[in-house]
């Protein structure tokens, strides 16, 4: 796990919305996914700077999350790609 | 001045209704066109647009509702029918409909809209709830913003409704056509792309249809790419535009970011400032509603999968139990009016093609419809409670084992009820690979018409242990389902699994009258689709039954088991009785599967044909005869596994086109005559 995050410029750590953890805010800091995934997910709300709250994520299977005002189910495998921020 | 007075031509005002899922369109449409809608290509998820009329002050108001679109950035289907739909009809009036609790995402969409700069108005659903969640939106602001009316209601209530259908009747007088709020200088410096396409836009000659539209949104619609657009252009400026643009669909690490998404980032931009000016979150709701401790249960990976299996029992039980004595009334009236048919017209070819072709066509999809309806009512609670999302939330993890997600779990459960609604109901599987594996497998859940066929032989074979064998059948339908997805995904269907990425509407319980309107669609759609192919059918069947190579045999042959032995129908089966040796069944079986590719309800129809009687209680005994249990089960599973009907057939056709139809055929007949072979074979060797 330790290999997939990483700090930004800013000093924090940066991680896949796929490890965040239930109950707590983060921002999206990037998304690794093709254009395709990107548009959609962007259609939806989820683009860069977004911030989302995090209500389910179970170590397998989807996750539920809460994006501007909200409720979004997101499989893992996207959910690997999407780069988030803890938001305090 | 004439005897008769002048029918009037109403003028025809075009309205469409669009806005995000879920935001309570429908709830709009149904009232604004109460009854005279026509109905929609796929009931439920609208994915073609429906439309409807009112009528008020000497005109005629056509409302068109379209599919639910987040907005204009991606290619979805959803998204092509609204585009195509705004661009080709001459609009009177746009009406965007907006979730008041969720202003910020849904705004997208309306920014959107404003380049079409038709007349518009905004209307606000869920206003009463904005209040209980401590939100305030200044209407009037947000009204100034887009420049263009704002309506808050609230779906549910009937006043609310009245007073908009009541304020478009007015409004339709001198509408007004929304603000540019997408400004050019802002859009040009998003990118030098985008700069140098604009200023080509600008020289050019537009084409008619999209002469309306703001420059600066064709700039977007053409920036994306989006082929509804561009289609309007010739090659040769097609051609140019593609220079500038020069954009490949690649990964976003390699290159800049795309046209579409500065677009998208840059709305966001925009709504971000609106939202600053109109909206205002007085308190952060903290505790839990009744609605969230509920999901907690529907969404725990143990419990809802509890749930849900509950749910599937229930909903299975009153398919199959509490619909039977509906299904009987029907079947005794049928029959009621086959009789008299008989008792009061002369007996001639006619005759008998009334009461034994046609109406015992027409009699065989009405029994089907009980079943149907009380399968069609489960689905619909599922889906209008939003419940349906939940579904899919626990069980997408074990589905993507077999290469999945949890968006195919509605197709394959309503095949259960017919394949016709299980597979048009996979439009709305985002994933071309994995809409096109729902719909081959979409035959192995065991549609209703094979039933009766499980009913008969296990009662003939297994009467003490009937129900136990046509559960086992169900389940392995089932299996060989995921056996065969499995399998797609490792051979002609690899690749990257798509994943799940839906928006989970708020738990509700929909006003009864919804449902039913529903289920009535449902079962419309079903009537429609299937009920043709099955009437034809069983037409069909009855001229093979009644002649012959010899030629003529006369209607008496349906009761007479000497002359039915001479009809077509008949020798088609011997010609086939080689293929089917090893299985050992005699030529009526044979011949009952090849006509329940019409429709498999025909295939007992077909026995009690062949076989000389009337009814199941007297084929019961007869089968018992020519068909040992192990027989017996090799049988119900060829039928759960052959050619889907011919219905299915033509909607297979309709989705994925005739490549795939002639793969679906043969893969549903080696399969079963493999299965088939299979179980003989073990049979054999075990007794």
């Amino acid at each position: 796990m330790r290999s997939s995050t990483s700090r930004t410029s800013g000093g924090d750590w940066v991680y896949p919305l796929s490890v965040a953890v239930p109950g707590k805010k983060y921002i999206i800091v990037a998304i690794q996914a093709r254009n395709h995934a990107v548009k959609r997910l962007a259609q939806l709300g989820l683009l860069k700077n977004t911030p989302v709250f995090v209500i389910k994520n179970l170590g397998r299977g989807p996750i539920l999350v809460e994006a501007r005002n909200s409720k979004i189910v997101l499989g893992r495998g996207l959910a690997n790609k999407i780069i988030v921020q803890p938001l305090n | 001045m004439g005897l008769f007075p002048e029918k009037k031509t109403l003028e025809k005002i075009k309205i469409a209704l669009i806005g995000n899922p879920n935001v309570g369109k429908t709830a709009i449409f149904n009232y604004l066109t109460k009854s005279s809608q026509k109905v929609a290509n796929f009931p439920g998820i609208t994915v073609k647009g429906k439309s409807g009329f009112f009528t008020a002050k000497n005109k005629k108001f056509i409302v068109t509702d379209l599919p639910g679109t987040y907005g204009f950035g991606t290619d979805s289907p959803e998204e092509k029918v609204a585009k195509k739909f705004l661009l080709d009809e001459d609009l009177n009036l746009i009406i965007n409909v907006v979730d008041a609790t969720k202003l910020e995402r849904n705004l997208i969409l309306t920014l959107q809209l404003t380049g079409f700069k038709k007349p518009m108005i905004i209307v606000l659903t869920f206003a009463d709830k904005i209040e209980e969640e401590g939100i305030d939106i200044n209407y009037e602001e947000l009204s100034k913003i887009f420049g263009v009316p704002v309506i808050p209601i609230s779906a549910l209530h009937k006043h609310d409704l009245e007073h908009l259908k009541q304020f478009i009747i007015q409004y339709i007088q001198s509408p007004l056509i929304p603000e540019t709020i997408l400004k050019a200088d802002e859009i040009l410096d998003l990118s030098p792309k985008i700069k140098a396409l604009y200023l080509y836009l600008k020289n050019i000659s537009i084409p008619k249809k999209l002469k309306n539209l703001s420059l600066e949104w064709l700039t977007f619609l053409v920036a994306t790419n989006d082929e509804v657009v561009l289609e309007h252009f010739d090659r040769e400026t097609r051609e140019q535009i593609n220079s500038i643009l020069q954009e490949t669909d690649m990964h976003l690490e390699n290159e800049e970011v795309p046209v579409s998404l500065l677009f998208i980032n840059y709305l966001y931009e925009k709504v971000q400032e609106i939202i600053k000016k109109v909206y205002s979150n007085k308190e952060e709701v903290n505790t839990k509603t009744i609605m969230e401790l509920i999901d907690e249960v529907l969404l725990d990976p143990i419990v809802g999968l509890l749930v849900f299996s509950a749910v599937i029992w229930l909903t299975f039980k009153l398919t199959f139990d509490v619909s039977q004595p509906f299904s009987t009334l029907i079947e005794i009236m049928i029959n009621q009016v086959i009789a008299m048919i008989h008792h009061y017209l002369p007996q001639n070819v006619f005759t008998s093609f009334l009461s034994d072709g046609l109406i015992s066509g027409i009699g065989f999809i009405l029994t089907f419809l009980p079943q149907l309806a009380f399968l069609f009512f489960g689905i619909t609670l599922l889906e209008q409670t939003g419940y349906l999302t939940r579904v899919v939330f626990v069980t997408d993890r074990f589905l993507n084992k077999l290469g999945i997600t949890g968006k195919s779990l509605a197709p394959l459960l309503l095949g259960f009820g017919c394949n016709v609604s299980g597979v048009l109901a996979t439009k709305t599987i985002p994933d071309e690979k994995e809409r096109i594996i729902t719909i081959l497998v979409n035959p192995f859940m065991s549609c209703s018409a094979r039933l009766p066929v499980y009913v008969l032989i296990s009662s003939a074979l297994f009467p003490q242990i009937a129900s136990l064998v046509i559960t086992g059948i169900y389940l392995g339908g089932i299996m060989l389902a995921a056996f065969m997805i499995w399998v797609y995904r490792k051979t002609l269907f690899r690749g990257e699994q798509s994943s799940l990425l839906i928006e989970m509407p708020e738990l509700t319980l929909p006003p009864t009258s919804s449902i039913f309107y529903q289920i009535y669609l449902y079962l419309k759609d079903f009537t429609l689709h299937a009920g043709f192919g099955i009437t034809i059918g069983v037409v069909i069947i009855w001229v093979l039954s009644i002649t012959g190579p010899s030629g003529y045999l006369g209607p008496d042959a349906l009761n007479n088991q000497a002359l039915i032995q001479q009809s077509w129908v008949y020798k088609i089966g011997q010609l086939l009785e080689t293929i089917f040796k090893p299985m050992g069944w005699e030529t009526p079986l044979i011949v009952a599967l090849i006509l329940g590719f019409i429709a498999k309800e025909v295939v007992v129809g077909t026995l009690a044909v062949l076989y000389g009687h009337g009814n199941m209680a007297q084929l019961v005994p007869i089968l018992s005869s020519v068909m040992s249990p192990v027989q017996g089960i090799a049988y119900m599973v060829f039928v759960l596994t052959y050619t889907p009907c011919i219905a299915t057939v033509f909607a297979i056709k309709e989705e994925l086109g005739i490549k795939w139809t002639i793969f679906s055929i043969i893969n549903g007949l080696v399969t079963a005559w493999f299965l088939s072979f299979l179980i003989i074979t073990i049979g054999g060797l075990l007794l």
